[in-house]
């Protein structure tokens, strides 16, 4: 079993969200206060955090702020519908994901699932330990670290697999479905712009520049491009 | 202030300064025309008349007429006095032509025996009797000619010159000291119209204690309560998102619950809760955008956006839609444009229109979408038109086709899973805060065709 934090101020939705989970393989300890939630999600108790940003007192992003401060814990945050400030400014801050309120539960489950799926250390697998070196990124799979010339950035999860995706398939052309597919975990659905806006967040933090030409190209209408001219990772 | 003679500074620099020249100017010419023979010179000239006359006397007595005749040029020389000399009997005795009017003023003096003045002229006529030492009656007649103008018109000329300057800087000054807190205010009030509801009229201004103060607590007291009204404006979209979006987040995980423990018989009904709650859902968002829109409460920033991509980027989301209820959209032209708005309200206000479109096209027909540079008056626009293949909508109602719930009168598309009836309504709003117009018309061959033209 799981266990999932759930920080929202609405007990009876909380109750409802802990109801539906349990069959599906979750169990749910719900805080309904800013404060105590981060006291909560730090004790490494939790597998992953589902976080309104309508909070009473302290506010949603603080508390992903002071969460990010201590601990890569995954957060999936609940948003405003149609408020695409509070979703650009969650994701900026470093949540997991994002799911517009009022959502639907089966979608809530979907994207329990896949952002536990990208946490999971991929240590099993056939690469025990490998490093993904390219033009002035280096990529730690173990660690999960990036450094870009030496420096350590700060990535989020969907971000590190995004970049991972593109590194590995640089030069050629990756479809936004299959990055949707792949980073998401769903299926692409039309209007919606959140891989854009994660790829924007990678944008910025490794810079849009890579050798005076563009880092992560934009193919209008098909998908991204990394390094147009790079040669293949080592 | 595009012609400066416009500007309240210019108007009254200008005014005053003029007035105060013409006040100047007519004063001194009021002065000059009506001023009587300059006193001082006169009465000089007149207390010299009764030495004047006795020297004469004594001259002629003692030298003769030609001495006399010279000393009278001497004194017209020095004193512009012009004077004659007459005997008892009123012949002249220095050859020098009496004045006019000389004869009666004579016979006064003769028969009063005392001096006699004649003022009705220009110029000034005395006759003076006067007795020698040697007991001989003469007649001495002086005429005073009155101080020529042109004597005194440079000192003021001077004096215009220096009223003109002191005058100007005087003007200059207080053509400043009238319009600078006006300008002031000026760029707050743009301020506050550009969205900075914490602007306010400085201290200095509000301080002051004229009329222009009371205008500037005046305008800091109405900018204080439009700053109170707009933020609880805010708050309450904010709490009515909330709790209205509370009990529908809550409704749909119940929906959940009650498909994971019901049948399949259950199913259609579901399925039908979830829909209508998706529409409520979709509802509140619309309104809500709606009333940010229309209360002008909207914060988000403004960027360069890429029209072009923007119209193709909807266009195929519509279009992967269209394909599963078997229609499509198009997109027929585009050209480069670059446009500063909002992007988010832009792009919906853009899909609003596709996707109603799409929703009115008939089954097997696809929605035009196309983007034109267009130049006219002066100025370039963005013309992004939407063009569907239905039956378009009856002439009255093209324009109320952007009012908030408005329905054709034939709504049978309200079955159909039609929309919430505020997507064009927010198009409308959106496109106009980006200084455009949509404009709707029924195309020759059939359906409706939507134009949404934007300044670039």
């Amino acid at each position: 079993m799981e266990r999932v934090l759930v920080i929202d101020d609405d007990v009876g939705l909380c109750e409802l969200v802990g109801e539906y989970l349990q069959p599906e393989g979750y169990t749910v300890e719900a805080i309904h206060n800013g404060e105590r939630g981060i006291d909560r999600a730090l004790s490494n108790e939790h597998d992953l955090v589902v976080l309104d940003v309508m909070l009473p007192g302290t506010n949603g992003f603080d508390v992903l702020r002071r969460i990010r401060a201590r601990s890569r814990i995954p957060v999936l945050m609940l948003t405003a519908r149609g408020d695409d400030v509070d979703r650009i400014v969650g994701l900026e801050i470093g949540a997991d994901d994002y799911l517009p309120k009022p959502f639907n539960p089966r979608e809530l489950v979907a994207r329990i699932r896949a952002v536990l799926r990208r946490a999971q250390p991929i240590e099993s697998a056939t690469t025990a330990r490998e490093t993904i070196r390219l033009g002035d990124i280096e990529m730690d799979s173990n660690t999960r670290n990036v450094r870009r010339s030496g420096e350590i950035v700060e990535l989020t999860g969907v971000e590190y697999d995004l970049l991972e995706i593109l590194l590995r398939n640089a030069g050629q052309i990756v479809k936004r479905e299959d990055l949707v597919k792949e980073v998401l975990g769903r299926e692409l659905s039309p209007f919606d712009r959140s891989i854009d806006m994660h790829v924007s967040n990678l944008r910025k933090k490794l810079g849009h520049q890579l050798n005076g030409l563009e880092r992560i190209k934009t193919i209008r209408g098909v998908g991204y491009i990394y390094g147009a001219t790079a040669e293949k990772p080592e | 202030m595009k012609n400066p003679f416009r500007s309240l500074y210019l108007k009254i620099f200008i005014w005053f300064w003029v007035a105060m020249i013409i006040i100047n100017v007519a004063t001194f010419a009021i002065f000059a025309l009506t001023r009587p023979t300059p006193i001082r010179r006169s009465w000089r000239d007149l207390t010299q008349v009764g030495p004047n006359a006795q020297r004469a006397a004594e001259i002629y007595e003692q030298s003769g007429a030609a001495a006399l005749t010279s000393a009278l040029q001497q004194t017209e020389k020095s004193s512009g006095v012009s004077a004659t000399f007459f005997d008892e009997n009123g012949k002249e005795l220095s050859g020098r032509p009496a004045p006019p009017g000389a004869g009666e003023l004579i016979e006064r003096a003769v028969e009063s025996r005392e001096i006699e003045f004649n003022f009705a002229g220009r110029d000034t006529l005395v006759a003076r009797p006067v007795v020698s030492s040697q007991g001989q009656r003469y007649m001495y007649v002086a005429h005073i000619p009155r101080t020529p103008f042109q004597q005194t018109l440079q000192p003021q000329l001077l004096r215009l010159l220096v009223i003109l300057v002191i005058g100007g800087i005087f003007c200059f000054w207080l053509a400043r000291y009238l319009t600078t807190p006006l300008l002031k205010l000026r760029t707050t009030t743009n301020e506050l119209a550009e969205g900075n509801l914490g602007a306010r009229v400085a201290d200095r201004l509000a301080k002051r204690r004229d009329e222009v103060g009371q205008l500037g607590r005046d305008f800091n007291g109405m900018a204080e309560r439009l700053e109170s009204m707009v933020k609880a404006q805010q708050r309450l979209l904010g709490d009515i998102s909330h709790e209205l979006r509370s009990p529908l987040a809550r409704l749909g995980v119940a929906l959940g619950l009650a498909r994971q423990r019901s049948g399949v018989e259950a199913n259609g009904a579901l399925d039908r809760i979830e829909r209508e709650s998706d529409n409520l859902n979709e509802m509140i968002s619309q309104l809500l955008e709606l009333t940010r829109l229309e209360s002008g409460t909207d914060v988000r920033k403004r960027t360069t956006i890429d029209l072009s991509s923007l119209v193709r980027d909807v266009a195929e989301d519509a279009d992967y839609e269209a394909r599963g209820v078997n229609r499509s959209v198009q997109v027929v032209w585009t050209e480069r444009c670059t446009i500063s708005g909002i992007e988010d309200l832009l792009r919906s206000a853009v899909e609003n229109v596709v996707r109603n479109a799409v929703r009115f096209t008939p089954e097997g027909t696809a929605v035009e979408v196309a983007l034109q540079r267009q130049h006219g008056g002066g100025a370039n626009f963005a013309v992004i038109s939407v063009r569907d293949r239905g039956k378009g909508v009856p002439e009255d109602a093209l324009e109320k086709i952007f009012r908030p719930f408005y329905r054709a009168e034939d709504a049978r598309d309200r079955q159909s899973g039609g929309g919430t009836g505020l997507g064009l309504a927010i198009t409308e709003r959106a496109v106009r805060m980006h200084g455009g117009s949509v404009k709707a018309e029924n195309a020759k061959d059939g359906g409706l065709s939507v134009e949404m033209r934007l300044k670039l």
